[in-house]
């Protein structure tokens, strides 16, 4: 029953004229960006974070989120239509959906993944909805042990999922952290790092770091490729899947939201880890693999489904504990920092607006998506073919105006475009950025975490391991640490074996 | 490349510890400013070297850089900075006007007119959203608007 009064009072606020608009534009620009090359969420993200700081912290969220999971719906299409994935947790969806396209079944694969995707994100609203709140009630346990231990472990899970060498991406967080060092000092007042400069005090906003290392550096890395995007062309027809491609996609739909939704919910995972295991999942159950990756209408339905149902998933760590589980959560963490709004357990009861009207306004989201995506799919397939040098430009201008606006200094725009040109060199040099955004938003947390911690315990750091949660996070942090040094001592065992003369 | 991203790391590591240092570093019983920049600059020292001494393994080398898409590149953030010099002085409507016209004629390699329009219409939905809907305050620079 209290459930019941509590969705009320959440479909009260989504359904506000204002926040009914915001969640329309945020869905719909999380399509577009989800079809337009050259920018992902997080990017979108960072530039229209000075548009909602102007807005209620609500519906500045209601917008955002909707960036973020507008974007997977988007992100399907141009998978399936020109084989390049719009965001990397599309990247399944390539295989058999533009094979299917190929032979001439575009309309069903568009049709079952768009209905998995409202299926797979439905369901992980309701599961974020239960969950959340008991998590809250769980985390009302811990203390400042217990968040440093969380943090490490998202640092760590993110550090090995991203691609690349983890080396790097470990730097990257380091990095990260130092940056959010620069600034005064909360707990004595003392300027670190900010060589005399009054622009520094403050410290380096959010909005200027996720816009050079997203917006700019993207813009500069894309003028180098020369890319010229084929769009299938041939007509879409029959969007609606037939009752044979119905049968043969229930199975993975419903497992496809179990598996985004629970592998959405682990820091440093999210969308990406869930497509991938729906798709390696469908593969092993099949009667039928080897139809995989020549357009088998389970490998969309599954990942497609896994990918929406992530980002229910997702929520759940930053809108009860105040930990994000990726990037993009990092980056709406520091939103609700802007406004004001420390995420933690208690969040669902200082402010229901926010908890409730989020997730209430992530199912209004869902079926503006369903009615965006499925009728309007020929708008979308037009945007397609917009080129790349008409839609640069337009990037730039909204970062240059977008970081100038926040505090009316120009200064801003100068750390802006440095971090542009450093982005550009991390991209070079196979660096991650994500990362650095993330330990960027999460540093001076995790630095008072640990201080707190140390002062409480005297200076013994035995209190992150004498409390059993803490204990238990960061061993498992540890644990997940040494799976590359081992298998890496295993594969030169295993390559010393190989060499030495048989017995 | 790795190599050369090690030394830029192991240096960063380094230019943090020495201002660390200047701060307060405090024990462990009372960590002061200086405590969790110093162990930052410890595990970047750290990591640094793991760059610096390449493994056996991996010896692939990095796609070559053309000189001509580093041109391009060069020339955009370029005009990106020069944006930013002039700002105050031109004003937003003037700079993102002329940032503009250059990213269109000189990269995009669009005829005058069509770009002239164009980068018109960019600048002036800019300036209705920052400025006017969300009450931004660009600078005016010699027009005054």
């Amino acid at each position: 029953m209290e459930l019941l009064h509590h969705l009320q009072f959440g479909f009260s606020v989504a359904l506000a004229p204002m926040n009914l608009l915001f969640c329309f534009a945020g869905v719909l620009i999380g399509t577009l960006v989800g079809v337009l090359p050259g920018l992902g969420p997080p990017a979108t993200i960072s530039l229209l974070m000075p548009i909602s700081f102007g807005l209620p912290a609500e519906t500045a969220l209601i917008m955002l989120a909707g960036i973020y999971y507008g974007a997977q719906y988007g992100g399907s299409t141009t998978s399936i239509l020109i084989n390049i994935p719009g965001e990397a947790s599309s990247v399944m969806t390539c295989l058999d959906g533009y094979q299917m396209a190929r032979q001439g079944r575009a309309g069903p694969a568009l049709g079952i993944s768009a209905f998995g995707s409202f299926i797979g994100g439905t369901a992980s609203i309701v599961g974020l909805m239960l969950l959340a709140p008991f998590l809250a009630r769980f985390a009302l346990k811990f203390g400042p042990p217990e968040y440093f231990g969380l943090m490490f472990l998202g640092m760590v899970v993110l550090t090995f999922l991203s691609k690349g060498s983890t080396i790097k991406s470990f730097i990257s967080i380091v990095t990260g952290l130092f940056i959010g060092t620069i600034g005064i000092d909360l707990v004595d007042g003392v300027q670190r790092f900010t060589l005399g400069a009054p622009v520094l005090m403050d410290g380096i906003g959010l909005v200027p770091v996720g816009m050079g290392l997203f917006g700019i550096a993207e813009v500069l890395t894309n003028l180098e490729e020369k890319k010229v995007r084929e769009v299938f062309k041939s007509e879409i027809k029959g969007l609606l899947p037939t009752r044979k491609d119905w049968a043969e996609s229930v199975g993975p739909i419903l497992r496809g939201s179990m598996i985004g939704f629970f592998l959405g919910i682990l820091p440093g995972g999210g969308a990406i880890l869930g497509a991938f295991t729906s798709y390696a999942v469908e593969k092993r159950l099949s009667r039928q693999p080897e139809t995989f990756g020549k357009g088998a209408i389970q490998g969309v339905a599954g990942p497609e489904t896994a990918n929406n149902a992530a980002t229910g998933g997702a929520m759940i760590p930053l809108l009860s504990l105040g930990i994000p589980s990726n990037v993009s959560m990092a980056l709406l963490l520091g939103v609700m920092l802007i406004h004001g709004v420390r995420p933690n357990a208690f969040l669902i009861r200082e402010h229901p607006q926010i908890f409730w009207g989020v997730i209430c306004s992530m199912y209004v989201g869902n079926v503006l998506l369903i009615i965006l995506n499925l009728p309007l799919i020929g708008v979308w397939v037009r945007l397609l073919k917009v080129r790349y040098g008409v839609l640069f430009p337009m990037i730039l201008i909204f970062c240059l105006v977008g970081s100038y606006t926040i505090n009316s200094n120009e200064y801003e725009v100068l750390i802006m475009l440095i971090f542009g040109a450093v982005g550009y060199v991390m991209r070079k040099a196979e660096f991650p950025q994500a990362p650095l955004v993330f330990a960027l938003v999460l540093g001076p947390i995790m630095e008072n975490a640990l201080r707190q911690s140390l002062l409480h315990s005297r200076g013994k750091f035995s209190i992150f391991f004498t409390r059993p949660i803490s204990l238990i996070l960061i061993v498992a942090g540890i644990m997940i640490l040494l799976i590359p040094l081992l298998s890496r001592v295993r594969g030169q065992r295993a390559k010393m074996m190989a060499e030495a003369p048989d017995e | 490349m790795n190599r050369i991203s090690g030394i830029v790391v192991f240096f960063l590591g380094a230019a943090i510890f020495w201002q660390a240092m200047s701060l307060r570093v405090g024990t462990f019983r009372a960590p002061g400013p200086g405590f969790f920049p110093c162990l930052i600059a410890g595990i970047l020292i750290a990591l640094s070297f793991f760059l610096i001494i390449p493994s056996p393994k991996e010896k692939k080398k990095s796609p070559p850089l053309s000189f001509q898409s580093l041109q391009k590149v060069l020339v955009v953030y370029g005009a990106l900075l020069a944006y930013f010099f002039t700002l105050e002085v031109l004003g937003f409507a003037i700079a993102g006007f002329l940032l503009m016209m250059f990213l269109f004629v000189v990269i995009d390699r669009q005829k005058i007119k069509v770009a002239t329009v164009t980068a018109f219409i960019f600048v002036m939905l800019a300036y209705v959203l920052f400025n006017i809907l969300l009450k931004g305050q660009l600078p005016q620079g010699v027009l005054g608007i």
